[in-house]
């Protein structure tokens, strides 16, 4: 990699991720609606607890609401019956998923016209792993809202069935806040580097070089014009 | 024919290697984290806090600057380096990233090196000017805290990757070394 490709590889990242993080925190709904419909199907599948779930923008902040649906008995014996709940979360980091992944879309040296035909991926890319980080925020708050605060307010029967439900809950929430932990860490920006490299890793119909080789002197070799 | 299929090769080598990033990166996050009560004296007091006291105190002559394991002080404020302050999450990226892309080993350890100095030195910058805005602008901590270091950081790494990991200078170098 040459001081020049360096340079231009930093300054279209800089340029991508200035312009990109002013549009997002300028309209930030627009960037969120897309997230939301994936983020309130991956909490549908993915959390046992959670249904009925929908997901919306208002502003920066993303509302959920759906049923909480533990299966446990009250003392008399009665099943615990469904209840409405509604969380909030900033957008944030969210948005700031969508930041990174196109400033890293925009890194390597490679034709614009590659490139704007990759950016479908990396927008895809961003959608998933902003869903992916907003689902698992949502399970988290949610689940911690159920089991510290909600089910320890309530008269709960103490049988053989809820003690086992309530450790399986235990340990749907540790993993939930493993994977937090992990985003925190650095992984969610992590996950968004990776979705905006991805796009490179997909076969493309020219000769052209891979993702992180940078478009240098051409390796074709010269036709002679004037042969004889 | 050669090129399109050295090109879906090394492409295969690409994809195979994010993936192989990722999971080695989780590995060493999960390492850090559970050993970071051992490592945070280390990591936190001597590498950043005591170098970024410093620099402050260099930057700042008029304010009394002082500092203990895990934070820095003045009278009006105090900024405590925590978990994820110290650069550790995007060095592990580093880390995992020069240890699963293709290349000569010496240029794994090169890598390395010079990739360790870079965020070492980015994160002092962080610390350094995180410090100047909340003592100027307070309003702007949390976005730049939150929002543009944590995406500089990573981009800075990322960057640092693609171009360390750059297949034709590796494959020129893996030829200068046979």
């Amino acid at each position: 990699m040459t001081t020049r490709s360096a340079a231009g590889m930093l300054t279209r990242m800089c340029a991508v991720f200035a312009v990109v993080a002013w549009c997002v925190y300028a309209f930030p709904s627009a960037w969120l609606w897309p997230v939301t419909g994936p983020t309130a199907w991956l909490v549908e599948i993915g959390c046992p607890y959670l249904t009925d779930m929908s997901v919306e923008a208002d502003g920066i902040t993303v509302v959920a609401r759906g049923d909480i649906a533990v299966s446990l008995s009250l003392s008399g014996g009665e099943p615990l019956p469904r209840v409405p709940g509604v969380w909030h979360k900033h957008g944030e980091q969210t948005l700031s998923i969508f930041a990174v992944v196109f400033a890293i879309w925009a890194a390597p040296t490679i034709s614009w016209r590659r490139r704007v035909a990759l950016a479908p991926v990396a927008m895809l890319g961003a959608v998933l792993v902003a869903a992916f980080v907003l689902s698992i925020e949502i399970q988290w708050a949610a689940l911690k809202m159920i089991g510290y605060e909600w089910l320890a307010g309530l008269p709960l029967a103490r049988t053989a069935d809820n003690w086992k439900y309530f450790g399986q809950m235990e340990q749907w929430f540790r993993v939930i806040s493993w994977i937090r932990a992990f985003h925190d860490g650095g992984g969610r920006l992590f996950l968004a580097l990776l979705a905006g490299l991805i796009g490179y890793a997909i076969p493309w119909r020219t000769h052209g070089t891979p993702a992180i080789e940078p478009r240098g002197p051409s390796t074709a070799a010269a036709q002679p014009i004037h042969a004889t | 024919m050669t090129g399109p299929v050295v090109n879906k090769a090394r492409r295969g080598v690409f994809l195979r290697s994010l993936v192989c990033w990722l999971l080695l990166y989780a590995v060493l996050l999960t390492i850090y984290n559970g050993t970071y009560h051992l490592t945070r004296e280390v990591l936190i007091g001597k590498v950043q806090v005591a170098p970024a006291s410093f620099l402050l105190s260099w930057t700042l002559p008029d304010v009394d600057i002082r500092y203990d394991a895990a934070s820095i002080q003045t009278p009006a404020l105090v900024l405590q380096i925590l978990r994820g302050c110290d650069g550790v999450e995007v060095w592990a990226m580093l880390v995992a990233a020069m240890l699963v892309f293709p290349m000569p080993w010496r240029r794994r350890w090169q890598g390395l090196v010079w990739g360790t100095l870079l965020l070492l030195v980015a994160n002092l910058a962080r610390i350094v000017s995180l410090f100047h805005i909340a003592l100027t602008r307070m309003d702007w901590f949390d976005i730049a805290h939150g929002v543009i270091w944590q995406g500089v950081m990573v981009l800075l790494t990322g960057a640092f990757v693609l171009g360390w990991t750059n297949p034709r200078r590796v494959s020129a170098e893996r030829e200068a070394f046979s």
